[in-house]
């Protein structure tokens, strides 16, 4: 296996292929040259592996004793239940070591997959996980200051389908969730708990499984025959998918060995034996073959696919307007110069309602003011008028007070008058007055 | 029958011989002449064996051009009821079977509507019956309510789902349910064990209501009652289901052939198959009386409580209304005497205020 970085990889193939009028060279004794693989194989050693795994399958079906068989470990999932309102992912990370080699393994299970009565949404959270794990990446791609080559990559490189061991065909769930996902993953379908298929079962169930994924357009993973070196056995094993399998971490004795087996009252049937089911095609594809392959694939091709489009919907171009390539630092700052006008504008348009809004007001406050002015008027008016009445008034009372003050001085003259003249008299007229 | 010849019914050996113990003969001849009629209904997910059981139990291929659905089509599939009647006898007893299968049942991805087609079939049954029973002329009818429902349970995952739950509980006042674990060969016997208590568990947790057999009378047989003692304890069965003759140990088996060994569909020690044949014809007949004294008066008196929307026969109809007419009518009198009563008292007590009131009026 050829360890490679992810972006070596994309140019080192155009390398040598180009004739570009440069003369190959012949050496006369030993240069060196041939250890620079050994270079890389200690380097990536060195740094570990990393490879993240989705199993996707109804609640019992099987996913956890798998991982757990073909990781020959006890990762201890608790068993879920079938009532789970909807579909969600677990994950976790573990650290494996096989002679020096260090591998971050991440599994990632579906949670009550397939349990709802209403199944149209179930696949959506899948979707959202795997976009979310290629989101992470192209942030952190696209940062000013990154740190690619410390950066945990948790983007799923493998995705195990598991089918359900009807005999019949495709789960109408199983169809739209593998359509849903296999641009975006590499698809790997097993059927999970195979033994309660015979081999004449078997063999039609994976045809009809076939047929089916080709007939509704279905990408799954196709094991690679560019490699001469594994192109063979990978061709072989393409013709045995979907893997039919079956997993256990219980032992039992088959002829003074322990094995991992399922015993029944009829037989055992054991884990690794070829002829009972494919675990060990499995096993030898997944992690001793194609591994490699699996993550050059998740990052080359459906990465790559994801970052473009998303690169496209935030407004990002290969090509400028007259057809001539862009750079990236040029697309950012054509992008900036849109979103700066774009603002403007928009400033304008406020500034603009706000004009608006003041004059409104304007015109209310002024036509408030008028009502009052007038109600003032009209008091004022009133007031007035209540002061004229109140006017006429006094002086009619002033003229009656003026009138009585004369009746009453010229009274009083009589009276002195009266006094000076007949005293006597006067008495009895004041008498008499009185 | 003091005219008949006493010589020849009377046993010299038993005095006061009557007869009647007879009896069960006559029961038994007149319904060989008469023949059994029994339905079974059968739902479940796709591919959890239910047609391989049923060819099984009965020994006969009663699906002879069966289609099965690809996925595309099975994304917006609705339920079908097939209902195929087969005629079986067996050493001159007549058998008129009939196996109502629900294909599609679970296929879509939405399956809210799933069990309404099959309910209403179950009510259509009833209300036949009904209707015939209530008929006029009640010589020729025909059971065809569901006696029996397998509900298929699947092996592969760790219990009942939230369908199973919903549609258990939708039917269990309406039919007799038996719960079936199929492809048990998916199973280690320890599994088994964990699966049909993990089951039992849920089912009482839901509070759902499954067939349960009936315990054997005390005057029985100890072989009988060990026999039932078993039966009951075994359920949900778990059985495995196949016509296939294999070569095992010597002899022609029906069973399924694997690289690691062959199972036994009447082998006891690998799966239910028998129990399930033996529950299902020992307890046919109690299958059918629970089915009529207990879910169809059930139904019946919802119905006639209900009144007349669906029956279109007019005897019971015009009983129903003349039941409802004579309450109206009582209730009628009585409001009128109570009105009438109250009219009294303020006479009564008008006759005291009269003179005032008519002063005032002056």
């Amino acid at each position: 296996i050829l360890p490679r970085f992810p972006f070596c990889s994309l140019y080192s193939s155009h390398l040598f292929s180009q004739n570009d009028g440069c003369r190959s060279l012949s050496l006369s004794g030993h240069v060196g040259v041939d250890s620079l693989p050994d270079q890389l194989v200690n380097k990536s050693i060195k740094q570990g592996f990393c490879f993240n795994i989705l199993c996707i399958g109804e609640t019992g079906i099987g996913k956890s004793t798998l991982i757990d068989s073909l990781f020959n470990t006890s990762f201890d999932d608790p068993v879920s239940t079938h009532f789970q309102p909807n579909v969600r992912l677990r994950a976790q990370t573990y650290e494996l070591q096989e002679s020096n080699v260090r591998l971050k393994l991440t599994i990632v299970s579906t949670v009550g997959f397939g349990d709802q009565i209403k199944k149209e949404e179930s696949y959506q959270p899948i979707v959202d996980y795997i976009d979310a794990q290629f989101e992470a990446y192209l942030q952190e791609e696209l940062k000013i200051k990154r740190s690619l080559h410390s950066y945990h990559d948790t983007r799923i490189h493998v995705c195990l389908y598991f089918i359900s061991p009807t005999g019949h065909s495709l789960k109408s769930l199983d169809l739209l969730t593998m359509k849903s996902l296999d641009s975006k993953v590499n698809i790997i379908p097993i059927i999970g708990k195979a033994d309660s298929v015979s081999k004449t079962e078997l063999q039609k169930f994976k045809v009809k499984l076939m047929s089916e994924l080709v007939s509704n357009g279905v990408q799954i993973y196709q094991f690679p025959t560019d490699d001469e070196t594994v192109s063979e056995i990978n061709a072989i094993m393409n013709g045995h998918l979907p893997f039919a399998v079956v997993g256990s971490t219980e032992e039992v004795k088959v002829e003074n060995k322990m094995v991992k087996a399922r015993q029944y009252p009829w037989g055992i049937v054991q884990v690794e034996d070829e002829n009972h089911c494919d675990f060990v095609k499995l096993r030898e594809m997944l992690i001793c073959t194609n591994m490699e392959d699996l993550r050059e694939q998740t990052h080359a091709r459906h990465y790559e696919l994801y970052r473009r489009c998303r690169l496209e919907e935030m407004g990002f171009r290969d090509t400028g307007p007259e057809n001539k390539p862009v750079s990236l630092q040029e697309a950012y700052e054509a992008k900036r110069h849109e979103f700066y006008i774009e603002m403007q504008r928009k400033e304008e348009e406020m500034r603009q309602v706000f004009v608006q809004r003041v004059k409104e007001k304007e015109a209310i406050l002024k036509e408030a003011e008028q009502e009052i002015q007038a109600k003032f008027e009209h008091l004022k008016r009133l007031h007035q008028e209540e002061r004229l009445k109140l006017e006429k008034n006094r002086r009619v009372l002033e003229d009656e007070m003026a009138m009585f003050i004369k009746k009453k001085a010229a009274a009083e003259l009589l009276q002195t008058q009266a006094l000076v003249s007949t005293p006597v008299n006067f008495k009895k007229d004041k008498d008499r007055k009185k | 029958m003091s005219k008949q010849q006493p010589a020849q019914f009377t046993n010299p050996e038993t005095p006061g011989y009557v007869g009647f113990a007879n009896l069960p003969n006559q029961v038994h001849r007149k319904s060989v002449k008469k023949g059994f009629e029994f339905t079974l209904m059968v739902v479940g997910e796709s591919g959890l064996g239910k047609s391989t059981l049923i060819n099984s139990l009965f020994l006969t291929d009663l699906y002879p051009e069966r289609i099965i659905p690809g996925a595309a089509e099975k994304i917006e599939r609705t339920v079908q009821i097939e209902a195929s009647t087969v005629e079986i006898e067996e050493r001159g007893v007549k058998l008129r079977l009939t196996v109502v299968d629900t294909p599609g049942y679970s296929d879509a991805i939405n399956c809210r509507d799933c069990f309404k087609t099959i309910i209403s079939y179950i009510d259509e049954q009833f209300e036949r019956y009904l209707h015939d029973e209530s008929g006029l002329n009640r010589r020729h009818i025909i059971d065809n309510r569901v006696h029996c429902c397998f509900y298929f349970i699947s092996p592969f995952g760790h219990g009942l789902k939230p369908l199973d739950v919903e549609f258990m509980k939708a039917i269990h006042n309406k039919v007799n349910i038996v719960p079936v674990i199929a492809k048990a060969d998916t199973l280690s016997l320890k599994e088994r064990e964990r699966l049909k208590k993990r089951i039992l568990d849920e089912i009482e947790e839901h509070g759902i209501k499954i067939y349960h057999l009936p315990d054997a009378e005390s005057d029985e047989d100890e072989d009988f009652k060990e026999q039932t003692r078993l039966l009951k304890t075994s359920i949900p069965f778990c059985v495995v289901g196949s016509n296939q003759l294999i070569e095992a140990k010597g002899k022609k088996v029906r069973g399924r052939l694997y690289p690691w060994g062959v199972v036994e569909v009447e082998n006891p020690e690998h799966n239910d198959f028998l129990k399930l044949r033996t529950m299902l014809i020992t307890h046919m007949q109690d299958l059918q009386e629970v089915t009529q004294d207990l879910h169809y008066e059930n139904f019946r008196s919802e119905r006639l409580k209900r009144g007349g929307r669906k029956i279109e026969d007019e005897e019971a109809n015009k009983d129903q209304i003349l039941l409802e007419k004579e309450a109206e009518l009582r209730r009628m009198q009585e409001m009128i005497a109570r009105m009438q009563a109250q009219m009294q008292m303020q006479m009564h007590s008008g006759e005291g205020d009269s003179s005032a009131v008519q002063g005032h009026h002056v």
